[in-house]
C-alpha cells in the first residue's frame, strides 16, 4: 500500500513529460545551431520547390507556344499551296514541307480533312505503316476552331497537334488542316531546363543553408563568450560578467550578475551566521561543563553517562565547523601572496607565551622572503596548528625551515616543521590525518588540527606529509604553491 | 592574590570566581568593556582574565587601552575566538596568554597561576624563602621539609608576601589582595593572621616594618636557582 501513492504520481509526471514529446523533439534539439537549420530548412524547402515548379510550368508553357508557332508555319505553308481550280477542285501539294513528314511514327504529320474524308496527308501517315484504323485522323477534340492540344498519335508516340478550319469561298464544305509534331521535342527541352532549375535552386538552398549556420554562428558567438565568463566565474578567476553583451544578451548577463552577487551575499551570510552561531555556543558550552563538573564534585560521583564526552564532542565539532568557515582557499585567494617569514614569526611570539612553561627552543630557518601564493589566513591555520602541535610535543626543540621546491608542476614552497618529541609510529601517520581522531587524549587541543591542515593544504593543490624528524620527533612535510620573491633572493 | 574577570555571561564569571575562590583566589567580576577599563585602571590585580567579546568596548581595545597606559597586569584572553589570526593579534596586543572556550577550568587555574608566578620573574611554581617552601600550584607549604598546614587566608597571605619576598607591603595592600570587597575590612584580623602565621613558620619570618608594612627577606640561594634554569630558556627562544 505504501508504494501505490508513491507510484502514482510518478506516472502522471511521466505522461505529462512524454505529452509534448513530439512537439519537444522539434522544439529541444540538443544545439540550438541545429534546431535553427531545421527551421531554416523546412521554411525554404517548399518556397524553393513552389519556384521551382512554377519556373518549369512557366517555361513548358512557353515552350509549348514556341512549339505551336512552329506548327503553325508549317500549316500555313500547307495552307497556302492549297489551290482551287474553277471546277472547284482542290489541288494539294503531294510532298510539301520538312522531309521529317516523310517519316512514319516520327510524330511529324499533316492532313487535310474535308467532310470527314482524310483528302489528303503526309507520307509519314502512309495507311500501309499504320495499323490502328482509329488513329488515322489527327484528333484531339471535336472543336473545329483552331486549336492546339495533346493526344498520342499513331505508334503510340505523344505528339502535339495543331488544327484549323479553313472556310472554302462558295458552298464548298470547310477544311480541316491539321499539323502534328513530336511532344518529345518540348519535353527535351523542358527536361534539360528542369535539371538545371533543380540544380541551381538546390545550390540556392545550400548557400542559404551556410549562410545561415554562418550567421547563427556569429550570431550565438556572445553565448560562447557568456559561457567563457560563466566558467571563469566558476574557477574563482573572476567575480562578475563583463559588459558589452549585445541588446538581446545584456539584460540576461546582468541578471545573471545580480544572482550571483545575490548568491554571494548569501554565502556570506551563511557564513557569518554559523560562524556566530558557533562562537555563541561555546559560552554556555564552558558553562555547561563547568556545572557538570562542581556537580560532580559535590555527589562525589561522575555522571551515570559521560556527558563529559558528549560536551566534547560539541566543541569540536563547533571547531571544526569554525575552521571550515574560516578557510578562505585558493579560489577567493587567486593573485594573493603571504610572507611565509612574516606568519611564522607571529607565530612563534606567540606559541612562545603559549607555550611559556615549556621554554622550548623555536628555530627558524628561512630565507627571509618565501611567498606563499595564497590567503595569509589560510597560511597561519596551517602553520598554527602545525608548530603548536610540535611545541606541544616538544621535549624542547622545534624546528621551522623553508625551501623552494623543485620539480613537479608548478611552483612550490617545502615547508618542514620538526620537533624533538616521541614522533609518531609509522603505522598510525595516517591515521592522525583522518577527520577529528586524537592519538593521546591527555593532551590539550581538540584534535582537528591535522586533518584540517590536510584539507586546506589540498585545497591548494599542496599535501601534508609526516615522517621523521632528524630531531627525533615528528616531521611535518607541507608543500603549497609559493616561491622564493626574486629581487630578494638575488639580495641575499 | 586578587583576580580579576571581565566576561558578560554572568553564569560563567560566575563559575570562574568561584573556581578561583576555592583556589585560593580573590575574584572580581566586571560585565563590560568600559567597566573593565576602568577597574584594572584604578584597582591593583595580580591577574586579569578577560573576554574579547564585551558590551560597550571590545576585549582587545581594552587591554590595548590598559598597555597604552603602561598598565603591566598579566591578561589572560578567555574567548571563543580560536583562529590562529585571533590568537596573533590578542598576544601581539600584549595579553601574556590566550585560552579558548570551551575550557577545563584546571587549566585556567593553571595558566593564571602561572601566569602570576610569571609576572613575579619566577619560572618555577615553587617559591622558598629560607626554610619555607610554597608550592603555589598545590598550595601546599613546608618548613624545613615537613609539611604545615595554613587555612586559605594564611596561605594567600604568606603567597603574596613570598611573590614579594624583599619588597615590603603595607597592610592595606594585603587586606585588598587577600579578601574580597564584601569582606568586612578590619586591620587587626592581619595582624592576627600574621602572628598565626609566625607561630607556624618562625618567629622571625615575617618581619614588621613599624607603619609601613610586613616584609619576608629575599632568600638569596633560592633565587640562584630559578635564575639559571631560566638562562637557556630565555637564549634557546632566540629565533634565528
Amino acid at each position: 500500500m505504501s508504494v501505490m501513492p508513491a507510484q502514482s504520481p510518478g506516472t502522471t509526471s511521466g505522461a505529462a513529460s512524454r505529452l509534448p514529446a513530439s512537439l519537444g523533439l522539434f522544439l529541444m534539439p540538443v544545439s540550438l545551431t541545429r534546431r535553427l537549420l531545421l527551421l531554416a530548412t523546412l521554411g525554404a524547402l517548399p518556397v524553393l520547390g513552389l519556384a521551382g515548379a512554377l519556373l518549369q510550368w512557366l517555361f513548358t508553357n512557353h515552350i509549348e507556344q514556341q512549339f505551336d508557332t512552329y506548327l503553325t508555319a508549317y500549316q500555313q505553308e500547307l495552307v497556302a499551296q492549297i489551290t482551287i481550280n474553277q471546277q472547284a477542285q482542290l489541288k494539294i501539294p503531294a510532298q510539301p514541307l520538312d522531309p521529317r513528314f516523310n517519316l512514319p511514327f516520327s510524330g511529324w504529320y499533316w492532313q487535310i480533312i474535308a467532310n470527314g474524308k482524310i483528302v489528303a496527308q503526309s507520307k509519314s501517315l502512309d495507311p500501309a505503316a499504320i495499323e490502328d484504323k482509329e488513329m488515322l485522323f489527327l484528333q484531339h477534340d471535336s472543336r473545329p476552331e483552331l486549336a492546339a492540344g495533346d493526344t498520342i498519335g499513331p505508334g503510340g508516340v505523344a505528339i502535339r497537334i495543331l488544327r484549323e478550319a479553313i472556310r472554302l469561298p462558295g458552298d464548298m464544305p470547310p477544311l480541316q488542316v491539321v499539323v502534328s509534331g513530336p511532344r518529345s521535342e518540348i519535353t527535351r527541352q523542358t527536361t534539360t531546363f528542369g535539371l538545371y532549375l533543380t540544380l541551381i535552386l538546390s545550390a540556392l538552398g545550400l548557400a542559404f543553408l551556410i549562410a545561415m549556420s554562418l550567421q547563427i554562428r556569429v550570431g550565438l558567438l556572445p553565448l560562447r563568450r557568456l559561457q567563457g565568463e560563466l566558467q571563469q566565474i566558476r574557477s574563482g578567476i573572476s567575480r562578475h560578467l563583463s559588459q558589452g553583451y549585445p541588446k538581446e544578451i545584456a539584460p540576461l548577463a546582468d541578471e545573471l550578475n545580480a544572482v550571483l552577487d545575490h548568491n554571494s551575499a548569501l554565502v556570506e551570510r551563511a557564513r557569518m551566521q554559523a560562524g556566530n552561531l558557533a562562537h555563541a555556543l561555546k559560552t554556555p558550552l564552558s558553562v555547561i561543563r563547568h556545572e557538570l563538573a562542581s556537580i560532580a564534585v559535590r555527589r562525589d560521583t561522575a555522571s551515570p553517562i559521560n556527558l563529559e564526552d558528549h560536551l566534547a564532542i560539541m566543541a569540536r565539532q563547533i571547531d571544526r565547523t569554525l575552521a571550515r568557515i574560516r578557510l578562505v582557499g585558493p579560489d577567493k585567494a587567486a593573485g594573493q601572496r603571504s610572507n611565509v617569514g612574516d606568519i611564522v614569526q607571529d607565530l612563534i611570539f606567540s606559541l612562545k607565551l603559549l607555550h611559556h612553561e615549556r621554554s622550548l627552543r623555536l628555530e627558524l630557518v628561512m630565507p627571509p622572503a618565501v611567498e606563499f601564493l595564497g590567503d595569509q589566513e589560510d597560511l597561519t591555520e596551517i602553520l598554527g596548528n602545525l608548530i603548536d602541535n610540535a611545541c606541544k610535543w616538544a621535549k624542547g626543540h622545534v624546528r621551522i625551515s623553508a625551501h623552494l621546491h623543485l620539480g613537479g608542476a608548478g611552483q612550490r614552497i617545502r615547508l618542514l616543521i620538526e620537533d624533538d618529541g616521541p614522533g609518531i609510529p609509522t603505522e598510525q601517520r595516517s591515521l592522525v590525518l583522518v577527520r577529528g581522531l586524537r592519538l593521546d587524549e591527555t593532551k590539550p587541543g581538540s584534535g582537528l588540527g591535522l586533518d584540517i591542515v590536510c584539507e586546506t593544504a589540498e585545497l591548494y593543490g599542496g599535501s601534508l606529509k609526516l615522517g621523521e624528524s632528524s630531531l627525533g620527533g615528528l616531521a611535518a612535510e607541507l608543500l603549497l604553491p609559493g616561491c622564493i620573491a626574486q629581487d630578494e633572493a638575488n639580495k641575499g | 592574590m586578587r583576580i580579576l574577570i571581565v566576561e558578560d555571561h554572568q553564569q560563567l564569571s560566575r563559575q570562574i570566581a568561584e573556581a578561583l575562590a576555592t583556589a585560593g583566589y580573590v575574584a572580581e567580576i566586571s560585565a563590560d568593556g568600559e567597566d573593565g577599563v576602568f577597574r584594572g585602571e584604578t584597582d591593583a590585580f595580580d591577574a586579569i582574565i578577560l573576554d574579547l567579546g564585551l558590551p560597550l568596548l571590545d576585549g582587545l581595545s581594552v587591554l590595548q587601552d590598559w598597555r597604552k597606559r603602561g598598565n603591566k597586569v598579566p591578561v589572560l584572553i578567555l574567548t571563543a575566538r580560536d583562529s590562529w589570526r585571533e590568537k596573533v593579534q590578542g598576544l601581539r596586543a600584549g595579553a601574556d596568554d590566550y585560552l579558548t572556550k570551551p575550557f577545563q577550568m584546571e587549566e585556567l587555574i593553571a595558566r593564571v597561576e602561572a601566569l602570576i608566578r610569571r609576572s613575579h620573574g619566577l619560572a618555577h611554581p615553587v617559591l622558598r624563602c629560607g626554610e619555607v617552601q610554597i608550592d603555589t600550584a598545590s598550595g601546599t607549604v613546608t618548613r624545613a621539609g615537613a609539611m604545615v598546614v595554613l587555612t586559605a587566608l594564611e596561605s594567600r597571605l604568606l603567597g603574596y608576601l613570598m611573590y614579594r619576598a624583599g619588597e615590603v607591603v603595607s597592610k592595606s595592600t594585603l587586606t585588598e589582595h587577600i579578601y574580597d570587597q564584601t569582606f568586612d575590612r578590619d586591620s587587626n584580623v592581619i595582624e592576627v593572621m600574621v602572628n598565626r602565621l609566625r607561630k607556624k613558620l618562625g618567629a622571625d619570618f615575617i618581619k614588621t616594618r613599624r607603619g609601613i608594612g610586613y616584609v619576608i627577606d629575599r632568600d638569596e640561594a633560592a633565587e640562584q636557582a630559578p635564575k639559571s634554569a631560566d638562562a637557556p630558556a630565555v637564549a634557546g627562544q632566540q629565533s634565528s
